[in-house]
């Protein structure tokens, strides 16, 4: 499929984002949102809708920052989670809906199973669970690269690392999160058809 | 259950249609997780066809700024913003007092940001605007034309096929060749079809001159700034592309892009796609598709394998690219499509900058992002002056 211009993303953006430069993910959200509303909108009625799963999607796509340069077509891929993310969304307003849930109330048969309604708060705080538990040196890192804004780079010379080692603490520590989360019940897409071959 | 009929029914759910048995067979399906897969292969290929035809979008900052301010607190440990402001939560927090410009930045601010910024109101972004002159001298200003036939030139007709976008239809016999000349104003862009099929993107303060027909045994046309073409095959008749004084392209059915602003150290002549022969005094250069040539100031044509296609052809597809360009050279081409005139003041130009943004950002934006990346400047009406 021919690509929209306006949703180009040059090459530096994605491994900036990657390094965790929150002003390059700020600029791609910028960029990719008005897209992915407008086409988004175009299926799911619903202004509320769109917007939770624009958020979601792109929590996803900052919890998955480390993949992003592995991959192909990385708008695609961002794409898909959307679509991942509306039946996630979708799936959580049959609970959300009253007449469902008296009927569930009168009849068995209708009988609730306990959603996973992962609100953005819980999701921050399962992230700092796993964080908790991530060896001295890891939690540290990440912790330099989140809380303080320093650059992989930098955190390797404040510390006496290598930046490869630095790299790859976040990306095991982003690994951790995300096994964590899926663990606790959030779904989380799978990158493997979108990886660069 | 049929795969666009859930579609059919979400869409009528939401839209608050959808009667009792319809929900609860919609609900039932929606619960099951095994039908995630199928709902995902169902809205993925939808979604990317939305994107593939609709219009750009603008991002609008009230409705998402506090989205993506929560994103990126998903992962931070402490819920509360520390005392040493984050880099860009600080941008975020300015952003709103000036009302609305967004600020991508690459270093630390160095200073808050000035009101001077909304001043800035009055610059408008490029768009499509250019003035025709035929033969005869006459000028026709192409934004408010309507559609249709513009002019007939001997036997070939000159039609507005679009806003931005001129045709010339070739004639049956064609007769004595005339010369039009396409031109932009600064901050102006256009499309053009030659007779024999060739299609030219002219980027702003640029022209192109050429013959209303093609009867010779090539087909020259002369440009000045920036175009992008695309080359309809044609053995029999060589393409060429002229540039007054400094270089000649010669085409065998390609796409290229060639950069030769008067204002910009050096020509730059990038390849996309087929085969050119580039001239310029007694050199010639014969780069492959992938490459582009330079022609620096002291004379020489150089070749550059492996050049920045992405920043080279940006601008037709409505981005600004920077990598690592300074002050001197962003404001370049700012200044070509806002049309305004820059001014450098002091070793303002030293530091270089990486970024991207549409051409359809408003100049407040532009200005915001430079601010907060320590570019400092001062506004008088369309005149800009970067201070030190």
């Amino acid at each position: 499929m021919p690509e929209n211009p306006s949703s180009h993303i040059a090459r530096e953006i994605w491994e900036r984002v990657a390094e965790g430069d929150e002003t390059a993910f700020a600029l791609l959200f910028q960029t990719l949102v008005p897209q992915l509303q407008a086409a988004l909108g175009k299926w799911l009625p619903s202004s509320e809708g769109v917007k939770e799963v624009i958020q979601e999607t792109f929590i996803r796509v900052w919890l998955n920052r480390d993949q992003l340069p592995g991959l192909e077509k990385p708008v695609n891929w961002i794409f898909r989670v959307a679509s991942n993310e509306s039946f996630t969304w979708l799936k959580k307003q049959t609970t959300r809906d009253r007449h469902y849930r008296q009927l569930a109330e009168q009849q068995s048969a209708y009988a609730l199973h306990p959603e996973q309604d992962l609100g953005l708060q819980e999701t921050a705080q399962l992230v700092r669970k796993a964080l908790a538990q991530l060896p001295t040196q890891k939690r540290l890192i990440y912790e330099l690269s989140r809380e303080q804004g320093l650059k992989t780079a930098e955190i390797a010379e404040k510390l006496g690392l290598s930046h490869s080692h630095v790299r790859n603490a976040l990306s095991s520590s982003l690994k951790f999160i995300r096994e964590y989360l899926v663990a606790a019940g959030k779904v989380m897409a799978l990158m493997a058809v979108f990886l660069r071959t | 259950m049929e795969n666009q009929r859930i579609l059919d029914l979400v869409q009528q759910y939401l839209s608050g249609g959808l009667d009792a048995g319809d929900k609860e067979s919609l609900f039932a399906w929606l619960r099951a997780e095994e039908n995630r897969e199928t709902f995902v292969d169902t809205l993925y290929p939808l979604l990317m066809a939305s994107l593939a035809s609709q219009e750009p979008q603008t991002y609008q900052h009230e409705e998402w700024d506090e989205v993506l301010h929560q994103v990126l607190r998903s992962d931070r440990a402490a819920p509360v913003i520390p005392l040493r402001r984050r880099r860009w939560q600080w941008v975020a927090a300015a952003a709103v007092l000036l009302s609305g410009a967004v600020c991508w930045k690459f270093f630390y601010p160095t200073k808050p940001p000035t009101p001077v910024i909304t001043q800035a109101h009055a610059i408008i972004p490029g768009g499509k605007r250019a003035v025709l002159t035929l033969s005869d001298g006459r000028r026709v200003t192409l934004d408010s034309a309507s559609n249709g036939l513009v002019a007939q030139q001997g036997d070939a007709k000159v039609v507005k096929v679009d806003s931005g976008a001129l045709a010339y239809t070739a004639a049956a016999k064609p007769g004595e060749a005339m010369y039009n000349t396409l031109a932009t104003p600064k901050g102006g862009e256009y499309h053009l079809t030659l007779p024999d099929g060739s299609q030219v993107w002219l980027n702003a303060a640029s022209s192109i001159t050429y013959p209303t027909a093609f009867t010779g045994n090539d087909r020259t046309v002369t440009m000045t700034g920036e175009a992008y073409f695309q080359v309809a095959a044609d053995a029999a008749k060589p393409f060429r592309v002229r540039v007054e004084g400094r270089q000649e392209v010669d085409v065998l059915g390609t796409q290229f892009d060639i950069k030769s602003y008067e204002d910009e150290p050096v020509l730059k002549t990038t390849l996309l796609q087929g085969s050119v022969d580039v001239l310029a005094g007694r050199q010639k250069t014969h780069p492959l598709a992938g490459q582009q040539t330079v022609l620096q100031t002291d004379g020489r044509l150089r070749l550059v394998t492996e050049p920045d296609l992405e920043s080279a052809v940006a601008w037709k597809s409505g981005l600004f690219v920077f990598k690592n360009e300074d002050i001197p050279s962003i404001m370049r081409q700012i200044s070509r499509w806002y049309d305004i005139t820059v001014h450098i003041e002091g070793a303002a130009g030293d530091k270089t900058y990486t970024g991207q943004m549409p051409r359809s950002a408003p100049i407040t934006d532009v200005l915001a992002w430079m601010e907060a990346s320590g570019i400092h400047f001062r506004i008088k009406g369309n005149d800009i002056t970067v201070q030190p």
